[in-house]
């Protein structure tokens, strides 16, 4: 979650610990890297400028953008407050990274090197300018130095170190001289929290693990998973380069690893973020547990079926109202005529114990007297159910 | 019983060159294990029970890392839960006075030699045996063989094979004193061929034990192929230096243990990396709130990690084993002891699941799924 992400960074770091640190991944389907790094450096000045944050001061090294481009969002919003400068520092590693500048200029302008150099001074306020970012060592130096600068020299303050593109650095370093430039960065004790961002796909991939392997928390920027339906919509809107989902991988302290996902948003006024529900637990709905086993025919009764089943006339059971029971056994004619024909009686000739409620009429007609003994007696008995018949 | 005479003979010649090549060693912490190798323990006895072969033997004498084998740990970038195995695996070594040699990317090895855990204490056991033989009802003739055999047993396991350790304690500094302790840290880069040199120095040390006082010598290398350690070297020479490695092991009385992070590497790298390993097994993290392995899983918030076998060691042996089970979780049990066990899984509901898809009945008598007509059956 980004915001527990932007909460990582002002609490910042946990004593007898390295500083946490974040990594921004993304690819050239999103690009969204810069946009959410904006949104991370812009809540960790507020942060510190209220006083929240861990941190008392930022350095950012600015590697993809000019540093103008960080301290022009902050003075919109703090022109009122006290200097930018006192808490932000930047590290220019964009102006001339290699030092061409400088080499041209030296040669060219003797004599105007002084002005120059007061004037880069007056500029660097709040900016060091890094001639050779080759020289991974001067960089480590400089930066702790201008944090040094952003705490007002305290030496027991804190700040946060942002960097810009990590990926700009590994075209001219080894991706294990960056490691030790970042944990380096990681172990001191006045760093509090850092984060960088690399373009995973610039990359191999072991070179992106080796990264992840110095992080502890990593956001990789994906772009957004439409489903089919979803097509036709999308088409309509923006680009989709304004949208994307974010997979947050959090390394937790008892080894475990937190994995959450967000969607995104990018607009004018900043980035947008909006929970996202996984597909795995669309399909945990509750089902109710029914002790009927799934097999292909339906053992299940539906009300019109259970109304019916209770209406059926069981055979050879007294209905207890009196009249005669008829059974139809397949014959098209009616039980009365036939019996009546062949002067049948089939009364208690058989079983002289008549139940007594039945009335016994005289006149031929068949009569079948079931009494039931128990109402739980079980069909495979030793005794020959039909003996209970009294006919 | 020793005055029987015995037919067989015990094969346990002293050799110079102990190890896998010839007898058994009879060194403090080492058991004989099948095909003519020792064994000593891994500090864990889950582990060690993991690690025996399937032979009726092994049941019995139990299993072990292989004296002059390379047990290999694939580390999870994302969890650090290869620290434990490392751990056990040299303290398990210091209570058995066992020399050690400790690598590591971290620029001081001296601390981490601190967070050793220290053997756990146990209740005492000789008063409850006491009692034991108070309960039984021994018939006059035998208690003198009871007697013998309690005092063989005591002769004979005067040190466990594999102890119980603690995790919240650590070490006690008893057992560093006197210790044969040689640490070095790669945090500069791995220089390889001094490394090698070391290893080989500190190996042919343990030749000069012979006899009765034979040692067992482990060396413990922790995430050898970090960013660090690979600064100063490429990946074949790291390959070389595995392979040189293994080779001293084999004729040596030393076990070696080695933790990687294998996503570190080229995938043909990685590769080649386990296939040096005799024992090879890796750790993975487990993720946290995860409703899908909570479901799977009963004890799914007690499970720290998973510890996967890949291989076993096949040492004068053409018969690979196959692990009887493949994953284990990794717990620890009152804060204290790590255990590894099977997993657990949860038992199926019959009747979760879609409508759709039906019960068993439903599985045996429909199609299969991918049936192109609705003839096949």
């Amino acid at each position: 979650m980004a915001e527990a992400v932007a909460r990582l960074l002002r609490d910042g770091v946990v004593v007898g610990e390295q500083a946490p640190a974040v990594m921004l991944c993304d690819s050239l389907q999103t690009r969204a890297a810069p946009a959410l790094f904006t949104h991370f450096f812009a809540s960790l000045t507020s942060n510190i400028a209220a006083g929240r944050a861990q941190a008392k001061g930022l350095v950012v090294v600015a590697l993809r953008s000019t540093p103008e481009s960080y301290t022009s969002s902050l003075d919109t919003e703090k022109k009122s407050r006290s200097s930018p400068g006192h808490c932000l520092q930047l590290v220019d590693c964009y102006t001339d990274p290699l030092g061409w500048n400088e080499r041209i200029q030296g040669a060219e302008k003797l004599g105007e090197e002084g002005q120059r150099h007061t004037e880069l001074e007056a500029s660097s306020a709040y900016s060091t300018l890094c001639h050779d970012i080759s020289d991974l060592n001067s960089l480590l130096s400089i930066v702790l130095r201008s944090g040094q600068a952003a705490v007002n020299q305290q030496s027991k303050a804190h700040f946060a170190v942002l960097i810009d593109s990590i990926s700009f650095l590994l075209h001219y370093q080894s991706v294990a001289a960056i490691t030790n430039f970042l944990s380096a960065l990681r172990s001191h004790e006045q760093v509090s929290a850092l984060m960088w961002v690399v373009h995973g796909d610039l990359h191999e991939a072991r070179v992106v693990a080796s990264l992840e392997y110095v992080a502890t928390t990593v956001i990789h920027i994906k772009p957004q998973i439409h489903l089919p339906g979803q097509m036709l919509e999308t088409q309509h809107k923006r680009e989709t380069r304004h949208y994307g989902r974010i997979y947050v991988r959090q390394k937790k302290r008892n080894g475990r690893v937190r994995e959450q996902v967000e969607e995104f948003q990018i607009e004018n006024s900043g980035v947008k973020f909006a929970p996202v529900t996984l597909m795995t637990e669309m399909h945990q709905a509750v089902s109710l547990i029914s002790s009927i086993p799934k097999v292909q025919f339906n053992l299940e009764l539906s009300d019109k079926e259970r109304e019916d089943r209770s209406k059926v006339v069981l055979p050879f059971e007294h209905q207890g109202d009196g009249k005669e029971v008829r059974i139809y056994d397949g014959r098209p004619d009616s039980v009365q005529s036939t019996f009546g024909s062949l002067n049948v009686v089939n009364g208690g000739s058989r079983h002289p114990e008549v139940v007594g409620s039945v009335a016994h009429k005289p006149s031929g007609v068949g009569e079948i007297h079931y009494l039931r003994d128990s109402d739980d007696e079980r069909p495979d008995s030793d005794e020959d159910p039909d003996d209970d018949l009294d006919i | 019983m020793e005055s029987k005479v015995r037919s067989f003979v015990r094969k346990g010649e002293v050799t110079k060159t102990g190890g896998a090549g010839g007898g058994y060693v009879q060194a403090v912490g080492a058991k004989p294990g099948c095909h003519g190798v020792s064994l000593v323990s891994s500090g864990l006895d889950d582990l060690d029970h993991i690690l025996r072969l399937r032979n009726p033997l092994s049941l019995i004498v139990g299993g072990g890392i292989p004296v002059g084998g390379l047990v290999m740990v694939m580390e999870d970038i994302e969890a650090p839960h290869h620290m434990p195995l490392l751990r056990f695996f040299m303290a398990q070594g210091l209570v058995h006075s066992q020399p050690l040699f400790f690598a590591t990317p971290l620029p001081s090895p001296q601390a981490f030699l601190g967070t050793l855990p220290a053997i756990a204490s146990r209740s005492s056991g000789a008063a409850s045996d006491n009692t034991k033989e108070g309960d039984l009802r021994i018939a006059w003739q035998y208690r003198r063989f009871l007697n013998e055999q309690q005092a063989l047993e005591e002769r004979r396991y005067r040190y466990e094979f594999c102890n119980d350790f603690d995790l919240r304690k650590p070490a006690e500094r008893s057992l560093f004193t006197g210790a044969t302790i040689k640490c070095e840290s790669l945090a500069r880069g791995a220089h390889l061929d001094s490394l090698l040199d070391h290893c080989r120095v500190f190996i042919s040390n343990l030749a000069r034990y012979t006899g009765e006082g034979q040692l067992v010598g482990r060396l413990a290398f922790q995430s050898l192929c970090a960013p660090q350690c690979m600064q100063s070297c490429t990946d074949w020479e790291m390959l070389r230096f595995l392979q040189s490695l293994k080779s001293l092991l084999r004729v040596s009385n030393a076990v070696a243990l080695i933790t990687f992070p294998a996503t570190l590497l080229t995938p043909s790298m990685a590769i080649r990396w386990q296939h040096l390993a005799d024992i090879l097994i890796s750790v993975e993290a487990v993720l946290d709130d995860n409703k899908e392995m909570a479901g799977m899983l009963t004890d799914y918030p007690d499970i720290l990690g998973f510890l996967r076998i890949h291989k076993l060691a096949s040492i004068n042996t053409q018969v690979p084993t196959i692990p009887e089970a493949a994953m284990h979780a990794m717990k620890v049990v009152r804060r204290k002891k790590l255990v590894l066990e099977r997993l657990l899984f949860a038992p199926v509901d019959a009747t979760s699941g879609d409508s759709k898809t039906g019960g068993a009945a439903g599985l045996l008598c429909g199609r299969p799924a991918n049936a192109s007509s609705p003839l096949d059956f």
